[in-house]
């Protein structure tokens, strides 16, 4: 009997990408949702415009209603250094996206600010879109 | 799936701490732990002189313009002495090839009295330099006799464009006020215990302000199954070098979740 194999054809990987500006001293709360024409979410890195500001910053991330990143966690730890590869530096996580509401809060505490400045934060979520 | 747990605990004056924390009920296998130790403090502002990008495909650009590339006639080149030649140099070419980079290489990023400034700095360094350098390291005269007009015009500009760059730290900067980075220090010792009896970390050395790199690479792996309703147990020993500040002491539990 012949046995054919059977190859689930990989999916195609896609970015999210969710900015936000953040003042000295402030707490963001981003609410959104992923793509809807994405399957999974399988990861999440972050990039600061001034990489000053990732002393003292936090975050809490949800993703489908999920806690994926607890309160309190330093944005250092996800943060995307030039020395590392993509694939090297995004948290793995792998949730449902399909329009699945985004929750971030952000939370600034940077002591090494000027006080009036502000900075973009770009958030990038990794997404999977299964070939049908 | 790995999930995250963080505890956060803070010491002030140097203080010791030893406190109990309940895991999450789901957390059934630790598999790494980090730790993390910031003390915010309050920013010193510097100066810090930061590198202009240097401008040279302006500076080509602008020794191509009929103002500049026009200046040379073989009259310069043709001057029977170098002494002539460099004193026709001096009087009718260098001041106007100063002012067209002078008021051509304008930077977005200065405000209006640090561009002054570089305009100032850059026309000094042309009129007081320029001419020694082409005629005493270059040989501009020497070179120069046996030279077509348009090859004349080309080896100025690159002369030109040669001794802006070998002189570049002495323009294109600009100072500027920064918050300085709180330095790394030693700030104690810490271990982590399981339930009272099992070690995560045992008299772990605590650094301050470090430069914290990407969680994957700052996780020590653990294979650490747990029962329900599992504590840690969190015993910091500062060695007083904190001052007056807040130390907050961040633990980063990753574990097995499913």
């Amino acid at each position: 009997m012949e046995t054919k194999e059977i190859k689930t054809p990989s999916p195609i990987k896609k970015l999210q990408v969710i900015k936000f500006e953040v003042k000295k001293g402030q707490t963001y709360e981003f609410n959104g949702n992923t793509k809807t024409e994405h399957d999974r979410i399988k990861g999440i890195f972050l990039r600061l415009s001034n990489p000053n500001a990732l002393q003292g910053a936090t975050l809490r991330v949800w993703i489908d209603d999920t806690e994926i990143i607890p309160d309190d966690t330093e944005v250092a730890l996800l943060h995307h250094n030039d020395d590392l590869s993509i694939q090297d530096v995004a948290f793995p996580l792998d949730e449902k996206a399909k329009n699945s509401p985004v929750r971030i809060i952000y939370k600034d505490d940077s002591a090494n600010l000027a006080v009036a400045d502000s900075y973009h934060v770009r958030a990038y979520l990794l997404a999977e879109v299964s070939k049908k | 799936m790995k999930r995250y747990f963080v505890i956060t605990h803070q010491s002030q004056h140097n203080g010791h701490l030893n406190v109990q924390d309940l895991l999450p009920a789901s957390c059934k296998l630790i598999t790494g732990v980090t730790v993390v130790a910031t003390v915010k403090q309050a920013g010193e502002m510097e100066d810090t002189t930061r590198e202009l990008v240097f401008p040279q495909a302006l500076i080509t650009n602008l020794t191509k313009l009929d103002s500049i590339a026009g200046l040379f006639y073989s009259y310069l080149r043709t001057r029977s002495s170098e002494a002539e030649s460099r004193e026709y140099f001096d009087a009718s070419i260098l001041p106007e090839i100063t002012s067209v980079l002078a008021q051509n290489i304008l930077y977005t990023c200065l405000d209006a009295t640090q561009q002054q400034q570089l305009t100032d700095n850059l026309s000094q360094l042309f009129l007081s330099g320029f001419a020694d350098y082409l005629y005493n390291e270059v040989g501009l005269y020497e070179k120069g006799k046996g030279m077509s007009n348009t090859d004349f015009a080309d080896f100025i500009a690159q002369h030109i464009l040669m001794f802006a760059y070998l002189k570049k730290e002495e323009v294109f900067f600009h100072t500027k006020q920064a918050y300085k980075q709180p330095e790394p220090y030693e700030c104690g010792n810490i271990s982590l215990l399981i339930n009272g009896n099992s070690f995560l970390l045992r008299d772990y050395m605590l650094t301050a302000n470090r430069k914290v790199r990407n969680l994957k690479k700052e996780i020590i792996p653990f294979h650490e199954p747990l029962e329900v309703n599992s504590n840690i147990h969190t015993v910091f020993k500062s060695n007083k070098n904190s001052d007056g500040s807040t130390l907050t002491i961040r633990i980063y539990i990753e574990y097995e979740h499913k």
